[in-house]
């Protein structure tokens, strides 16, 4: 009798960590790691006023090859991006030349590992809600919060490593793949959503499914750049970089757009504190009258615009107030 | 260019004149253009309110005094034609400049010149370009990335 009770005991035990949100996490990074899957899936972005949608077909091989093909927006449809190696390629089928990606694409699998060491670290809280079902299988629901401190009425923003406020995973039980994923950057900010609508378990996947058509020629991608100086190149105006930086930050995303009607050049440089993120932008605008500033005011978001010749500046980002003027005068100081 | 045949589809989608096709052409539009979605809501807005409007129905009388009225005039003098046409041009024009001039007042995101649209688009959307990326850096798939860098529609 005594046997019993301690394998029922254990058998309780067992069944309850499983149920656990950092088990769950554990085996959605396995399943995105080493399934093979193929299906359809849609991503909604909602930033500012516009809801950016998003929808693809996809062909995973774990975490060693993906090929993406865009269905909409119906401007990109069939585009293709391809995974392999560790580069992403961009494409379309009919043409004679593709596009490297120089920076790491975000993915699910580096995602999860994230949230799992932040998990363990104590510095996300994991939560699990009810079941739910999607596509017809029964889903776990783990959310992901950064605690948030109150002093009084007033919320103060947690001092924790970078990480969107939340983040709700639904993951397949019986294989635990991510069947639907959302995430809020910050409390009432924009939000990302990403599920799918379609999925096929263990498809044949073909090796060619992951291979660039034959004679197509690779190239950078204009637009995103390694460096400052790899931008430079492209523009025909001195790029200005902040000669003052808070501590810890540190350059993550250098890119150039190209304004229509006349391809103008706007240059972004993403920086990354380890609890904020800021962007430094900077354009040739001839027509001052037409420089406005923007007329949308962000309750998160401190930000500076200014005009100096015939060059627009600004800064956008989640620092406090000071640190962004402090970032502007010394970008203003910097001789163009 | 684009846009311009999208707004006159919007009264068409309104009334119900556009075809399967060119509906989803102008629903799909209308998902990433912020413009044109102003717009089509201001459009909505028009017509929910012109079709709340009650409808009377003209007397009898009137209707045979309008018609004797147009038997009376069937034979018009020249010049009043002349006349009646030279008109018609600059009246069309003052009502569409009268409505263009309220459409603006009542939708001050709108702009006025593709030059300043271009420009102050550019500066409005930093804020607007700064979020999305933020937000990209958090998606399970590369797409959002891809397309916030390469621009979302190309």
């Amino acid at each position: 009798m005594r046997k019993l009770l301690l394998c029922g005991a254990l058998l309780w035990a067992v069944s309850g960590a499983q149920e656990r949100p950092l088990q769950w996490l554990q085996r959605a990074q396995q399943a995105e790691t080493s399934l093979a899957v193929a299906g359809v899936r849609l991503t909604e972005f909602q930033v500012g006023r516009a809801v950016r949608r998003a929808e693809e077909r996809f062909w995973r091989q774990g975490s060693r090859a993906e090929r993406i093909e865009i269905l909409a927006p119906p401007e990109r449809r069939g585009e293709v991006l391809l995974h392999r190696g560790g580069k992403w390629i961009a494409f379309r089928p009919d043409a004679k030349e593709a596009f490297e990606l120089p920076a790491k694409l975000s993915q699910g699998a580096p995602l999860i590992q994230k949230a799992i060491e932040l998990t363990q670290a104590g510095v996300l809280q994991a939560e699990l809600l009810p079941d739910a079902t999607l596509l017809g299988r029964a889903c776990a629901v783990v959310r992901l919060s950064r605690p948030r401190p109150t002093q009084g009425r007033f919320e103060l923003p947690a001092k924790a490593p970078h990480f969107p406020a939340t983040v709700t995973l639904w993951i397949d039980k019986e294989t635990g793949l991510i069947l639907r994923y959302e995430a809020s950057v910050h409390p009432n900010a924009p939000i990302l959503r990403t599920e799918i609508t379609r999925l096929e378990l263990n498809p044949r996947l073909a090796p060619d499914l992951f291979t660039l058509p034959p004679g197509v020629v690779v190239r950078p991608l204009s637009g995103e750049y390694k460096s400052v100086e790899e931008a430079q190149r492209t523009v025909s105006f001195p790029i200005r970089v902040p000669s003052y930086l808070p501590a810890g930050a540190m350059l993550k995303q250098v890119l150039v757009r190209r304004r229509p009607p006349d391809n103008t050049p706007m240059v972004i440089l993403r920086y990354q504190t380890p609890t904020a993120q800021f962007s430094v932008f900077q354009a040739r605008q001839t027509n001052e009258a037409a420089f406005q500033r923007p007329r949308r005011r962000s309750e998160r978001l401190n930000m500076r615009f200014w005009r100096d010749g015939d060059y627009s500046f600004g800064v956008v980002g989640d620092l406090p107030h000071a640190e962004i003027e402090r970032i502007a005068d010394s970008l203003s100081r910097s001789n163009p | 260019m684009k846009c311009t045949r999208y707004e006159r589809w919007l009264w068409d989608e309104l009334e119900g004149r556009l075809g399967t096709a060119q509906a989803q052409e102008l629903r799909a539009h209308l998902q990433v253009c912020p413009r044109c979605q102003r717009q089509w809501e201001a459009a909505r807005a028009t017509h929910q309110a012109l079709r709340a409007l009650p409808r009377y129905r003209a007397p009898q009388q009137l209707a045979l005094q309008v018609r004797a009225r147009i038997q009376e005039t069937a034979a018009p003098k020249p010049e009043f034609v002349w006349w009646k046409r030279v008109a018609l041009a600059p009246a069309l024009g003052i009502l569409a400049a009268a409505a263009w001039w309220g459409w603006l007042a009542l939708n001050p995101d709108s702009t006025y010149s593709t030059e300043t649209a271009t420009a102050a688009h550019s500066v409005e959307n930093w804020v607007e370009i700064h979020e999305q990326l933020e937000v990209a850096d958090w998606s399970p798939t590369p797409t959002p990335s891809y397309f916030i860098t390469t621009g979302y529609t190309q």
